[in-house]
């Protein structure tokens, strides 16, 4: 940005701050007047960015902290993901807190294929990133194999904070505007398009 | 304060003696192995037994604590069952042992105790033991369509899982979502009856516990409870990593009440290896840090099941609450939940000096808090209209599924083995145990809030003891069986020793086996464990509370509604983890 040049406005006593909208210094300047310039793909990431909501899914351990990130403490409201959905069609983001038994594997897959297109999926804790502790025969070593999966997030189980920033850095990328989500990657989009995934 | 001592359990088990020699009809031997005693019988004879040791007058066990089995291969016979009693009016144990051959079957004892239903269901689906005339003997923790038996020797611990050849995980899914493997829930003929399925993945099962719920109207005819969604095979990753790293993981099995755990699993060890002396230091700090836990599996419980019923705004006030204590955790153990704090022999580490500040400042408000949320639901008409009269469990019916903790105490049912089978110095300590006689959800609630005051009460005793004991002494100095301390490594090479040993080998435990049990957040937590002599255990079995007292749902359930169902989970207070294993 422009050294010194004010990219907020402050409106009825709000303050928008259309910073991450901006292209290049010159819309900085059309802005100063009330106009916004951008592209189309940057809005839609900095709606959808700013707006992910998840999927009230709780396995394991990781979901007391993912509890608790939604709780007064650490305030996951602050980032626009306060509404946890119950119903998988209604929400954006699928947080896989905790370890995943391969009897529970198919009803996560039918889960994710539920959820509305964009989607996103944090792997949140060891064991939902490759099993962790649990090298067990009835455990999936890494949600990966069902789904896939946007953000690992590390720890036994990962702190609230730590989670929070899985969830700031995927909005970062959302909000780019240039990030493809991993089921549009290879090789999921291969499954995808062939129809076995 | 205890209701047993020394003498009065020696007299009862005297006794006990000459009643098996004198009125049982059987060869039957009578054994003390490591404080418990044993009774070795024939297979043919179980259920003579058992109704002998159930009705005898001065035996009276009424309770029923676990069923499980040990793989000996490559021994013969293969097997050995093992039935665990309790008896809540004399407040003694008894365990059963039989042996079985590869193959053979044995007589279910589920219609003489119901909660053996379920306990002989995991038998049958984690080492392939068939009980017959059992009613409904399906796989419980592994899919249906599992191959193997899992905790049989042999079965490799790790890698694929074993499904049935032909079949096709993902496409499992349809199949598995619809709830008619269960015999009990038929659609016989064309009625207004549905079956509706809930989970597992629905907010307020609590994690991923899913019933098959048969409806008419409503109201609910019967509820199935399917479990497994969670089985991580922790009882045979036990065997294949050794008796010290095995702390870990127990951690995460009742992840709201980490620290019980590793408690639990700890004092078994110790009653294992003979002479092995825990610290005075180091039992109080074990008592503080389990009340603690107590707690904050209390608080959990009160804010997911209010959230369940209504009441939003008491989950936030719980887990700000619920923050404070695992800050504590934090400090005292370094990790926010699974410390791994509760050692074989002691504690990991001494408590820090501002420790004793940290919980009184927590202590200054508690009460005042815990208030807020009493304030909300106690008195509250919404609240008693959704829990008073629901979830009816009677006492014998409570008994008779095993169910402890304060569910049992909240179906009248005076039992609690902080108090009746004291450990770690529990016996020192003064408090009240509440016991409601209303059998529903709000009687489990009322035990539940009055627990958290008496768990108050014993963190701050726990203080002032700790205070009196020497501070550095939080581990035994046995150091074949505890880490040794540094100072003491490098003035000694045989301490040197050890400690390569212990990091390296972990521990030596000697032969046997032993049972030993805590008052968990849930109720009776205990681990039976079975040692050859060498590093890795043979077999640890995890007595889970959560396990039994889920097994009564549907007798709760039935002629409820379906938004009671959601109530009735609520007020059992169910770790999945623990349930599924």
């Amino acid at each position: 940005m422009v050294g010194g040049r004010v990219n907020s406005k402050n409106v009825r006593g709000i303050t928008l701050d259309y910073k991450p909208l901006l292209v290049s210094d010159e819309d900085a300047n059309i802005a100063e007047s009330g106009i916004l310039v951008t592209r189309l793909k940057k809005l839609i990431g900095w709606l959808q960015g700013n707006s992910i909501w998840p999927l009230t899914f709780g396995l394991a351990c990781c979901a007391f902290e993912m509890m608790s990130a939604s709780a007064s403490r650490f305030d996951i409201a602050r980032f626009g993901s306060e509404v946890f959905r119950a119903s998988p069609r209604q929400a954006d983001l699928m947080i896989v807190p905790g370890r995943l038994s391969w009897k529970m594997a198919p009803i996560m897959r039918e889960l994710y294929n539920q959820m509305p297109f964009p989607k996103w999926v944090i792997s949140m804790g060891a064991c939902a990133s490759c099993g962790g502790v649990f090298t067990t025969y009835s455990i999936v070593h890494g949600v990966d194999h069902i789904v896939p999966v946007d953000m690992y997030v590390p720890g036994c189980p990962p702190r609230p904070e730590a989670l929070l920033d899985a969830l700031i850095k995927l909005q970062n990328k959302i909000r780019s505007g240039n990030y493809v989500p991993a089921y549009a990657r290879y090789p999921w989009n291969k499954w995808l398009k062939e129809g076995s995934f | 304060m205890s209701h047993v001592n020394e003498r009065g359990l020696i007299s009862v088990i005297s006794s006990l003696n000459e009643k098996v020699q004198a009125e049982l009809k059987f060869p039957a031997k009578l054994e003390e192995i490591n404080g418990d005693f044993v009774l070795n019988i024939g297979k043919e004879h179980l259920r003579t037994a058992v109704l002998f040791l159930k009705d005898t007058s001065g035996l009276d066990f009424d309770y029923f604590s676990f069923v499980t089995a040990v793989d000996r291969h490559p021994q013969s016979p293969r097997f050995e069952l093992i039935y665990n009693f309790y008896s809540t009016k004399h407040h003694h144990w008894i365990r059963l042992k039989t042996l079985l051959q590869d193959g053979e079957q044995i007589e279910t004892i589920s219609d003489i105790f119901k909660g053996a239903n379920w306990h002989e269901r995991e038998v049958f689906d984690l080492f392939g033991i068939k009980f017959t005339n059992h009613p409904d003997l399906r796989r419980i923790v592994t899919s249906d369509n599992w191959y193997g038996h899992p905790l049989r020797k042999g079965y490799s611990h790790t890698g694929e899982p074993a499904w049935a050849v032909g079949t096709n995980v993902l496409q499992n899914v349809a199949e598995s979502g619809i709830p008619t493997q269960s015999s009990r829930v038929k659609a016989e003929e064309p009625t207004r009856r549905i079956i509706l399925n809930m989970g597992p993945q629905h907010p307020a099962t609590h994690g991923v516990l899913r019933l098959a719920v048969e409806l008419e109207g409503e109201k609910i005819l019967n509820c199935v409870p399917h479990i497994g969604y969670l089985h991580t095979g922790i009882e045979k990753l036990s065997e294949h990593h050794n008796w010290t790293q095995n702390v870990t993981h127990y951690a995460r099995m009742d992840y709201a009440s980490p620290m019980n755990n590793e408690f639990a699993y700890s004092l078994s060890l110790e009653k294992l290896i003979p002479g092995l002396e825990v610290p005075k230091r180091a039992q109080y700090i074990r008592v503080m840090m389990s009340e603690l836990t107590r707690i904050i599996s209390h608080l959990v419980w009160l804010g997911t099941h209010a959230m369940d019923i209504g009441a939003q705004s008491v989950f936030l006030y719980c887990f700000a609450e619920r923050e404070k204590i695992v800050d504590l955790y934090e400090m005292i153990g370094g990790q926010r939940m699974m410390t791994s704090y509760i050692r074989i022999g002691g504690c990991a580490f001494d408590m820090p000096e501002d420790f004793p500040e940290a919980v009184r400042a927590w202590a200054k408000d508690f009460l005042a808090n815990l208030k807020i949320c009493e304030d909300l639901l106690t008195e509250n008409p919404i609240w008693r209209e959704r829990t008073v009269g629901i979830g009816i469990l009677s006492k014998d019916d409570a008994l008779s599924y095993g169910v402890s903790g304060p569910m049992a105490r909240g179906s009248g049912i005076d039992f609690d083995l902080r108090r009746d089978g004291p450990y770690s110095s529990y016996e020192e300590f003064e408090f009240d145990v509440p016991v409601e006689n209303g059998c529903d959800v709000y009687s489990r609630y009322l035990v539940r809030i009055e627990e958290m005051k008496q768990a108050y009460r014993i963190v701050l005793k726990a203080l002032e003891k700790i205070k009196e004991t020497e501070p550095g002494t939080y581990l035994s100095k046995q150091y074949k069986y505890a880490p040794p301390r540094r100072e003491d490594i490098n003035s000694s090479i045989e301490e040197l020793i050890h400690h390569f040993k212990y990091w390296t080998d972990g521990i030596w435990v000697p032969e046997g086996e032993a049972y030993a049990f805590i008052e968990g957040s849930k109720g009776e937590l205990g681990f039976y464990c079975v040692s050859n002599g060498t590093s890795h255990p043979v077999r640890v079995k995890v007595r889970g509370p959560s396990f039994s007292n889920l097994s009564p749902i549907s007798e709760m359930a039935r002629g409820h509604l379906v938004a009671d169902l959601v109530a009735i989970i609520g007020s059992i207070d169910i770790v999945l983890g623990e349930v599924d294993r």
